[in-house]
């Protein structure tokens, strides 16, 4: 059964299908429905938010974080595309545990998940993944943020 | 080729949406941009707007221009941080699929665990990992 997809860089559509038992991925236009061109891969991008304003923050410590982690996936993996999806989620966080404490990661809320017909970071499934967190604490300080591969 | 991205949360008719891809045009070409294409595709909200346009842009103005066509503002707010951090690209997202969900305790609680797990494993086999 054929799946699509919204790509998220361009607003064309990305289609999953199986011909002759192979699976392939494509690029199609949104409206015509032609094809554009065929995709090897597909990136996933899973975004997570922590927005820790100064109104809860108890020792007035307030912080807004931004954290992305992104993979790459081969048609061949498609169908594992949910697991995939949870695992990216739980190494975001795991990210921000790392970095910031376990009890800050409650107050995360998964924004949303891109899947991207543009491969910008070399990273594969299931080898590794890709991770990038900016977050800043008050208006007038400046902003930090760390970046990093690692194997999944 | 720089793809600006634009968040709308309102619905529109027909007539508007075509007027609003006009004004969009109109503010960009007063800029001195040329754009390539507008894509269009309606969303539970409103719409999102992928614009194509020829001309090379950095991250601070990329944000800059979203902001001008009308991007969502509290979008806008943290992409002016993300630009000023050169992670713009990265977090300009267009979610092909909206979650919007708190993580649970006991997903936070199986994480903690599992990484725990983990650097014990590790410490037993010789393995060092920093947490």
């Amino acid at each position: 059964m054929a799946r699509v997809w919204i790509d998220a860089d361009t607003g064309n559509e990305i289609i999953f299908f199986y011909r002759r038992g192979r699976p392939y991925l494509y690029l199609r236009d949104r409206k015509t429905k032609r094809f554009i061109k065929r995709l090897m891969k597909i990136e996933i991008r899973v975004f997570i938010v922590i927005e820790y304003p100064e109104t809860i923050a108890k020792k007035k410590n307030p912080v807004y974080i931004d954290n992305v982690t992104i993979t790459t996936i081969t048609p061949e993996f498609i169908e594992k595309i949910h697991e995939i999806k949870e695992d990216l989620i739980d190494k975001g966080i795991e990210i921000i545990m790392r970095k910031f404490s376990t009890p800050l990661a409650y107050y995360a809320t998964v924004s949303g998940i891109e899947y991207g017909s543009k491969i910008t970071r070399k990273v594969a499934y299931p080898k590794e993944y890709y991770y990038e967190i900016i977050w800043k604490h008050r208006p007038k300080e400046k902003g930090k943020k760390e970046e990093g591969i690692e194997i999944w | 080729m720089v793809i600006l991205k634009v968040d709308i949360d309102i619905k529109m008719n027909k007539r508007l949406l075509r007027e609003f891809i006009e004004t969009r045009r109109v503010i960009l070409s007063y800029l001195g941009y040329n754009v390539r294409s507008i894509v269009a595709q309606e969303t539970e909200h409103g719409y999102h707007f992928w614009i194509d346009i020829e001309d090379h842009v950095d991250q601070k103005r990329k944000a800059e221009l979203q902001f001008l066509l009308g991007d969502d503002q509290r979008r806008a707010r943290y992409n002016f941080l993300r630009a000023e951090l050169q992670a713009f690209d990265t977090f300009n997202a267009l979610f092909s699929e909206k979650i919007k969900e708190r993580v649970s305790l006991w997903k936070v609680i199986k994480i903690w665990l599992k990484v725990k797990l983990k650097l014990l494993l590790n410490s037993v086999t010789g393995k060092s990992r920093k947490w």
